[in-house]
């Protein structure tokens, strides 16, 4: 029993924990693992996850903000207030559960519960004897001064010296590295703490000018980095005491690698970005996050977003990874008809990329324009997007990259495109901002000129309210949605088999199958299914598939597939799958469209 | 034993009230589940039970003067606010149900003069919930 799967019930009795100030509060108490104290059993009144969403066009990282409330019962939360001496920034954790043991009898342990990111207190109010609560969350430790350790010159320096004399504290510069001073990068070989000096300097490093430097000029500690982006990302938050394998700058924000979302973001890493490789020169950075929007993020048209559980990732826009499984929002939990619009304003027909940075210079190398005609003849000339990509340069592939991204871009912006606003009930509300999902609805108009909507769109914002039950999503359109993914049905040789029900297939074949799909036998040698009816996969190990009901053919190794049923008898999520449409309608029985290969 | 003539106990003294009679009407706890609906386009149906409230609708006649002014008082310092109280329905037994005022109100009606004042009635409505 699980969270996810407690939240496929559309009947049920819901819990909300709240940890403040130490001290639990809830709607009820949990149905087993945590004993909330009677007096603040019963005081949570709603909870409200409150919009947040990503700005397609820009890159900031919009806040989470959740508010809640507490009955004020017979004063006992006015008197618990008065025992803290901190009542704004004090850590909230909250949970959200269900009471199962009531209704089906099997009780849903704290254990089980939900945690949403922790946050921290931004408001209170009190009105109605209620504490209304507002907490937002923990950026903060993202956004401080790091790879900023700093000195200044202590003697001038001329154009041949390679020992530089520094006026401050030089012990947090590491023992050999990189200098920037002025438009000079230096590396050095060793320091001297005591003298405050820097040895072993070459000058002019990657090309930089060597310039002649003033006393009193600043010396800035630079930390040269060559690395996948997603890698680069991954070893900002974590180094300096995060832990893992990713905790290896000299400096970095210190998150621990348990509160971020690792495996995700190296599978995004190996989906997405797996060739791409970024240069920069970290130095002088008053803020992590603004730096990682700025070098990392707008570059790749990611966004920081929290994951299903709750850990710091990156919400990747405008990209699908092909074959992967996405959440259906259909009628069957769409509560209001959706709303559709269009707006003008959001055409971008010209994006210029900024990229191929110089450390000399402190100027891009390049710059590259790139523009959709079309639609600057339809809608004519935008305001650009501009794009500036320190990290991205010619030495590493860095063209490809700056045309991907700016096709990806203009596809996608060059015509107007939809925004759907939908209202679920609560089973989607693990659904998160970036993620793909597919509409079905009845009520959106499409570009065929009907309403019956099938597409893939992109969750942009989510608000969602757990007392009433309700999620409210923003979802738009992507360059992909529309396209047509075609996906091959798994079919496979029965090599032995165990029982009537229980079949191996080759090695590595079970992993294309799940379990609840509708299967027949194919006879090999006849080259016709056999008399068995459709039959349901109940459970695969490894590449043993067994079915729920025996097999009324004889099973001989090596003599029959299996295949899927019709189109008619299999569950919806083998309808994506490849199949022959019946003649002579050639339209399959729920009326979706089939079509003409031709050659 | 049973005898249905029953007691309210509030307060942290505690005050006790001791009923002369039976009610003339008690039809006993009426349970109503308080949850949050929606239905789907396609039709399906998604409740979330807040909690089951229960209510118990009591009335009482022919209390004396005296017994009346208990009830006052009871309402004024006690019932109003929302406070739980105990209500044994059997006053001679333990077991009690605890309730609060549901109607923050207390109307007693005069029924027939007696000694200078009246025999009075008097209705509550008793409410306590499962979360």
């Amino acid at each position: 029993m699980s969270y996810a799967t407690e939240l496929l019930k559309k009947q049920f009795q819901g819990n909300i924990v709240v940890q403040i100030y130490g001290e639990y509060f809830a709607i009820r108490q949990p149905d087993s693992g945590l004993v909330i104290p009677a007096g603040q059993a019963n005081l949570v009144r709603s909870l409200r996850i409150n919009p947040t969403s990503a700005d397609l066009r820009r890159v900031n990282t919009t806040v989470g903000q959740y508010s809640f409330q507490i009955v004020d019962k017979d004063n006992t939360f006015t008197a618990f207030l008065a025992n803290n001496d901190t009542l704004t920034g004090a850590a909230v954790r909250i949970w959200i559960g269900r009471n199962t043991a009531a209704i089906d009898g099997a009780s849903f342990p704290f254990s089980q519960y939900f945690e949403l990111p922790q946050t921290i207190i931004k408001k209170i109010e009190h009105k109605d004897t209620t504490y209304v609560f507002t907490t937002a969350e923990q950026t903060d430790r993202m956004g401080r001064p790091v790879f900023n350790t700093q000195t200044t010159v202590g003697a001038a320096i001329d154009l041949i010296a390679t020992v530089f004399q520094a006026s401050g504290d030089i012990t947090k510069f590491r023992s050999s590295g990189y200098l920037k001073i002025g438009n000079e990068l230096v590396s050095y070989s060793s320091k001297d703490d005591t003298l405050k000096r820097f040895n072993g300097v070459i000058r002019g490093e990657d090309g930089t000018p060597v310039e002649e430097h003033k006393l009193g000029d600043a010396i800035f500690e630079v930390y040269k980095v060559t690395d996948n982006p997603i890698n680069i990302f991954l070893k900002f938050l974590i180094s300096n005491g995060g832990g893992g394998p990713y905790d290896v700058y000299p400096e970095g924000l210190g998150i621990s690698a348990s509160l971020i979302d690792v495996t995700g973001l190296e599978n995004l890493r190996d989906n997405i970005f797996l060739t791409d490789q970024f240069r920069l020169y970290m130095y002088g950075i008053a803020n992590g996050l603004t730096y990682l929007e700025n070098e990392i993020m707008f570059a790749n048209n990611v966004r920081v977003a929290i994951s299903s559980d709750s850990k710091i990732t990156l919400a990747l826009l405008d990209q699908s990874i092909f074959g992967a499984e996405i959440p259906i929002i259909d009628e069957s939990t769409i509560i209001d008809y959706p709303s559709w619009s269009v707006d003008d304003n959001t055409v971008i027909n010209q994006v210029i990329f900024e990229w191929d940075w110089n450390e000399g210079t402190g100027k891009y190398n390049e710059r590259s324009v790139f523009e959709d005609a079309a639609s600057i003849a339809t809608y004519g000339l935008r305001q650009a997007l501009k794009i500036p990509a320190k990290g991205i340069v010619a030495a590493l592939s860095g063209a490809a990259m700056v045309n991907d991204r700016s096709f990806r871009l203009l596809t996608r912006f060059a015509n107007p495109n939809p925004q759907i606003s939908v209202t679920t009930q609560i089973d989607k509300s693990l659904v998160n901002i970036g993620d793909k999902v597919r509409v079905e609805s009845s009520q959106i108009p499409t570009q065929f000129g009907s309403l019956e909507f099938n597409q893939e769109v992109e969750v942009v914002s989510r608000s969602i309210d757990e007392m009433e039950g309700k999620c409210t999503f923003q979802l738009v359109f992507t360059s992909y949605s529309g396209i047509r993914s075609c996906y091959i049905a798994p079919s496979d040789v029965i090599l032995t088999f165990v029982d009537q029900k229980t079949v191996n297939v080759a090695s590595g074949r079970g992993a294309q199958y799940k379990p609840g799909w509708i299967m027949k036998l194919w006879d090999i040698d006849a080259g016709t299914h056999t008399a068995d009816a459709p039959n349901v996969i109940d459970t695969i190990v490894g590449d043993q598939i067994t079915f729920v009901s025996n097999f009324t053919t004889t099973l001989v190794d090596a003599e029959f597939r299996i295949v899927f049923a019709d189109y008619d008898e299999v569950v919806e999520d083998q309808h994506r799958y490849g199949f022959v449409s019946p003649a002579p309608s050639h339209e399959f029985p729920d009326g979706s469209a089939s079509y003409l290969i031709t050659f | 034993m049973d005898n249905f003539i029953p007691k309210i106990v509030y307060g942290t003294g505690p005050t006790t009230i001791v009923f002369d009679y039976p009610p003339e009407r008690d039809n006993g706890e009426k349970k109503t589940g308080v949850k949050r609906e929606s239905i789907s386009v396609a039709g399906v149906r998604q409740i979330s039970l807040d909690r089951t409230e229960i209510t118990r609708e009591v009335t009482y006649s022919f209390l004396s003067p005296a017994l009346k002014s208990s009830l006052e008082t009871f309402f004024d310092a006690w019932g109003k606010y929302g406070k739980e109280f105990k209500y044994h329905q059997h006053n001679e037994n333990v077991s009690f149900v605890t309730y609060e005022l549901a109607d923050l109100v207390f109307t007693p009606k005069r029924q027939l003069p007696k000694a200078g004042d009246f025999i009075y009635g008097v209705t509550f409505k008793f409410r306590r919930y499962i979360p």
